[in-house]
């Protein structure tokens, strides 16, 4: 009895968070194929695709934009990547003098807004000429992408430990062998998790991109904004449903490639 | 010939919580000369956290010391990482890697020592067998069970063909069934790959089926080194002789003739070499060595009695404790004065033996074993 219960709760929640969640999407579906529809009405007067069709138009620039996105987006996972798997050992399984601040430091990103860090960061950027370019935007995409990416390897590795690696070692493999033969496997679902809220930090990146770029690196938000800060709505609902479908592309290329590594090591 | 020597070898943790009283929170591993034959099948045995596990990570090369050499083959290997030493363990648990299929996880070793995939295969598909596992080599280390996982274990490291396997307590969380098992099939690999191999256990069954010598080791430090017979028969301090077993253990003075304890009192054949002198120490009775004989029956062991006070008749009186009957050998416990005594032996007895029955218990004299008691300086 007492399970039937616990299990309609359940069921209750996830149907609540589910509607909770999709309802925008059906709200913004219809906002975008429709003319004219605003409040009290309950539908829309008349269905149109002109709002797609805008956005699918050469002139537009969807499309580059999209391209521009996800190349950041990339690159910047990739960068975090790197830097993070030394980060994550580090912090993860050794025990350092400082050890504490480091972590702060690292995680300072998350607490303070990026845009205050960016202030700084731009003054530098016009010296070293990185402004208005897409390596200065990627670089400063790293600001608040990186802190989950080493969070999510510290904890990868404390799971780890060093048991496995010893059994590397007593089976004759030396440190590049071993991280790819036997650590990096374990870092896997870490890796995934960092790199989704890496790639999802990055693709929604605005300010920081509008104040780096200049306005000569055009992302996917970029182009989006106007439209959803009052201009035509329908085109905003347009570009807001294109931008959720990349990112869930994104997320699941990104897990697709990481398994499928993972599962060539299982095979060959 | 002399496989593996470790020399002068120190190590001491410092535990970096408790800076200010050092000394005595820290851990401290000693070990002057310890050498090993090749393929002997050497044990190490003493109780939770005397540095079994720390001694073998020495051999390894995974724990850093602070003094001393480890040689293998005359070579100096002390400065070697412990990738380069080629040398095996095996750990507590399998550690297989999840991710590869038993025979990738066999065959791990050679593919870090660049040999073809053709031989690995061939290699894999041999070892298994000696293992019992051929037609396990696709499955992957979670379809495994935990006797099968250390057998996987097993056979990687010896499909490495270290210089030296290491063992540390490959079976201890396995069950008392699977552990003869294991047993046995360690036996048949050691003699048929003849590798020299350390293992570590505190399971003294294991000691007395598998070691050709074994060292006893506690606080850091080796005891005593010896084959598990020797030491058993042979055992320097109390401390050992608890270790292997011994239950009968008394404290007293070694006379010419008899030993005198506190509570108690045994014949002993002339002890020439004393010469009137004592000796303070303990003695260890086998409890194998002693027998029950006869139990009182209405006046019957009065006569015995006199015997008692014979000279070359070895026997006491004592109550009888406790009874255990266990595949044909019974267990007794006997309160001798106030001291208790532990015999195995046969059951010989037509009847139950009942709980606070006289009985006379005859001993050995020659297999009672003196440990004199050093006074330390
Ligand atoms: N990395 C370490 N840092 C500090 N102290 C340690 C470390 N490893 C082990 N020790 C200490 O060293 C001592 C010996 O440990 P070791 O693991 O060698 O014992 P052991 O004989 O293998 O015990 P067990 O039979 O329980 O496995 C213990 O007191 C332990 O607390
Ligand atoms: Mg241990």
């Amino acid at each position: 009895m007492k399970d039937k219960t616990t299990n309609g709760v359940i069921l209750i929640g996830i149907i609540f968070i589910a509607l909770i969640s999709i309802l925008p999407f059906v709200f913004l579906s219809i906002l975008s194929f429709s003319q004219g529809w605003a409040w009290p009405k309950i539908l829309p007067n008349s269905l149109s695709l002109g709002a797609w069709k805008y956005v699918f138009a050469p002139t537009s620039g969807t499309i580059n934009a999209i391209f521009t996105s996800l190349k950041v987006a990339i690159v910047v996972t990739i960068i975090n990547l790197v830097l993070a798997i030394p980060a994550g050992d580090a912090l993860g399984r050794y025990k350092f003098k400082g050890k504490k601040i480091i972590e702060a430091i690292l995680l300072m990103p998350i607490i303070i807004p990026p845009i205050i860090i960016m202030m700084g960061m731009h003054k530098t950027f016009i010296v070293f000429n990185l402004t208005e370019s897409t390596l200065g935007v990627i670089l400063c995409h790293i600001v608040p992408t990186l802190p989950y990416m080493i969070r999510a390897v510290t904890i990868s590795y404390n799971q780890l430990g060093f048991k496995w690696e010893e059994q590397g070692k007593m089976l004759g493999a030396g440190k590049i062998d071993r991280f790819f033969n036997i650590v990096f496997p374990f870092l896997i679902p870490g890796i995934v998790a960092g790199s989704s809220l890496s790639i999802v930090i990055s693709l929604s990146q605005y300010i920081i991109t509008v104040l780096m770029g200049g306005g000569q690196v055009v992302t996917l938000p970029m182009i989006m904004f106007p439209f959803i800060n009052g201009g035509n709505q329908g085109i905003g609902a347009a570009y807001s449903i294109l931008f959720a479908l990349i990112a869930v592309i994104a997320l699941i290329a990104m897990d697709l490639l990481l398994k499928r590594y993972y599962n060539d090591r299982k095979i060959n | 010939m002399t496989k593996l020597c470790l020399e002068g070898i120190e190590k001491s943790y410092i535990k970096n919580n408790s800076s200010k009283n050092k000394s005595e929170d820290d851990f401290r591993i000693q070990i002057d000369e310890l050498l090993i034959n090749e393929g002997e099948f050497f044990g190490i045995v003493g109780p939770s956290g005397c540095g079994k596990t720390t001694l073998l990570k020495i051999v390894a090369g995974l724990q850093e010391i602070n003094k001393g050499e480890v040689i293998i083959d005359g070579n100096n290997i002390t400065k070697i990482s412990a990738e380069n030493r080629n040398i095996s363990m095996v750990f507590q648990q399998p550690l297989l890697f999840p991710h590869m299929t038993v025979e990738e996880n066999v065959t791990f070793g050679l593919k870090m020592k660049k040999i073809d995939k053709t031989e690995r295969k061939k290699r894999a598909k041999q070892i298994l067998e000696s293992v019992g596992l051929n037609g396990y080599l696709y499955r992957y280390p979670s379809e495994l069970s935990g006797g099968q996982k250390q057998r996987v274990a097993i056979a990687r490291a010896i499909a490495y063909k270290p210089e030296v396997l290491l063992m540390d307590e490959p079976f201890s969380s396995l069950d008392p069934a699977l552990r003869e098992d294991m047993r046995n099939l360690i036996l048949k690999l050691h003699s048929k790959y003849k590798m020299t191999t350390i293992f570590v256990t505190h399971d003294r069954e294991d000691a007395f089926t598998l070691f050709d010598r074994m060292a006893i080791m506690r606080g850091g430090e080796i005891l005593q080194i010896g084959s598990p017979k020797e030491i058993y028969e042979n055992p320097l301090t109390k401390y050992i002789a608890g270790f292997m077993g011994y239950k009968n253990i008394f404290q007293g003075h070694i006379n010419v003739n008899e030993f005198v304890g506190k509570n108690v009192k045994f014949k002993l054949p002339n002890q020439n070499y004393l010469k009137n002198k004592s000796i303070y120490g303990y003695i260890v009775i086998p409890s194998e060595s002693l027998e029950v004989n006869l139990v009182e029956k209405n006046n019957q062991n009065i006569k015995k009695m006199h015997q008692i006070e014979s000279k070359d008749y070895y026997a006491f009186l004592g109550i009888l404790e406790e009874v255990n009957y266990n595949q044909g050998l019974l267990y007794l416990k006997i309160k001798y004065n106030s001291e208790e005594i532990f015999i195995t032996q046969k059951n010989k007895f037509s009847e139950d033996l009942k709980i606070g029955q006289n009985i006379l218990v005859e001993y050995m004299p020659e297999k009672i074993h003196f440990i004199e008691k050093k006074v330390r300086g």
